[in-house]
């Protein structure tokens, strides 16, 4: 049983409205003013407002009358009208100006020219309203696909002309080696390499302890093995070496010296007999670029008073 | 007749829900609704036991008369006097019943 009239007052007077199913009363109908306060809204705003607020926890209406539906439609998004519709098939008769009213928010330059009159409008403004914004979507992807390869190009132009640092570039000066250290190792590696070919794995002259000196033939001659990786380095041939082993001193207990990275500086304890010496076989194998700044050890020759 | 205005005259009046809840409330507060103003001031039976009838659920004329209490106790509020808002007040489970009902009884 619903009324035929609905009364709200205007500025202190009483006005009367029919309100039918045919006509559809605005939102702001259903304010009224009193002669003391104005906008003082009706219940039915209110209950309006609070429906409004939580419209995605509406799937229907229930036995609301059509002209308490409308408004409510009329302020519904794309996917509340879609599931009022969905769970309520009698209200697509009423959703035709809602979704042509969605098409003039969302896409007003898409139908702008329908508003104009230049087109006729479309038959049914639900399936056009899903089409403009399949179109949307589509321009908004390709919008993102471009955005994203400028900004890939200028990333890559930028790391172009990065500056990128690779191998250090090692100083040979006077003020002597950039990194002494690793050509200390080097040149270490290299001897002890050279020295393994040379007097075999286990001996060395110079970490051994002394044994009695054997002459070798002076024709035999010596040939250091190739290293490898060291391409750039050309070891001298040695013509004629005539090794002597070192002797151990006199009453002192054979004590080899303690592993050195270094080759060892020429220690007391192996004294080298000065008559049999002549020419250190090492030297001619390993060549400092500046003999000035070598670090071999420079052999004190004793001599016999 | 001198009943019948002895009864208009009196302070309080019963509106009933659909469900059976009786609720007692001032002639002014029940009279802020259309519906109700119309329905006492006429000479039918209700008038006369200054009872009105309406269609709704209990929590439904509950809230009905709490808003048409909040509408008579602010309606000559001053400009500076802080007025709350009833909108807070209203359930979302109800808002659909609610608008149903004061759209029936003119609120």
């Amino acid at each position: 049983m619903l009324p035929q009239e609905l009364v709200f007052t205007v500025d202190g007077e009483q006005a009367q409205s029919t309100a039918t199913t045919s006509r559809i009363l605005p939102l702001a109908h259903y304010c009224h003013r009193s002669e003391s306060r104005l906008t003082k809204p009706a219940l039915a705003y209110q209950a309006l407002s609070a429906i409004l607020t939580h419209i995605d926890s509406f799937t229907g209406f229930g036995s609301l009358p059509h002209h308490l539906v409308e408004p409510i439609l009329q302020q519904c998004s794309a996917e509340a009208l879609e599931r009022f519709e969905e769970n309520t098939p009698a209200l697509a008769s009423l959703t035709q100006d809602c979704w042509r009213n969605l098409c003039e928010r969302q896409f007003t330059q898409d139908v702008a020219s329908i508003l104009a009159g230049d087109r006729s409008p479309p038959d049914d403004w639900r399936s056009y309203y899903f089409t403009l914004q399949a179109r949307q979507q589509q321009r908004f992807e390709e919008l993102g696909s471009k955005i994203r390869g400028q900004r890939q190009e200028a990333e890559d132009r930028k790391k172009e002309r990065q500056i990128v640092y690779t191998d250090p570039v090692i100083r040979r000066g006077r003020g002597g080696v950039g990194r002494p250290s690793t050509l200390i190792e080097k040149t270490r590696k290299e001897s002890m390499k050279i020295q393994r070919s040379v007097y075999g794995s286990s001996r060395s002259p110079f970490l051994t302890p002394a044994k009695p000196a054997r002459p070798r033939p002076e024709t035999r001659p010596v040939k250091p093995p190739p290293i490898a990786g060291m391409g750039m380095m050309s070891m001298p041939r040695p013509a004629k070496i005539a090794r002597t082993e070192p002797t151990p001193p006199s009453g002192s207990s054979a004590s080899p010296p303690p592993p050195q990275s270094s080759p060892p500086p020429f220690s007391p304890a192996l004294s080298l007999s000065p008559t049999k010496i002549k020419r250190d076989p090492m030297s001619s194998l390993f060549m400092p670029k500046h003999k000035a700044h070598s670090q071999r050890p420079v052999p004190v020759a004793v001599k016999k008073s | 007749m001198a009943n019948i205005q002895d009864k208009s005259e009196s302070e309080w009046v019963r509106v009933l829900s659909e469900d059976g809840w009786t609720f007692i409330v001032p002639r002014k507060v029940a009279v802020a609704s259309g519906t109700l103003k119309n329905t006492l001031s006429t000479g039918f039976a209700e008038a006369e036991a200054a009872t009105c009838h309406v269609p709704h659920r209990g929590a439904i004329v509950e809230k009905v008369m709490e808003y048409l209490s909040y509408k008579t106790l602010y309606e000559s509020a001053g400009p500076k006097e802080d007025i709350p808002e009833f909108s807070e007040r209203i359930q979302p489970e109800l808002a659909l019943e609610l608008l149903m009902a004061a759209d029936y009884l003119e609120t």
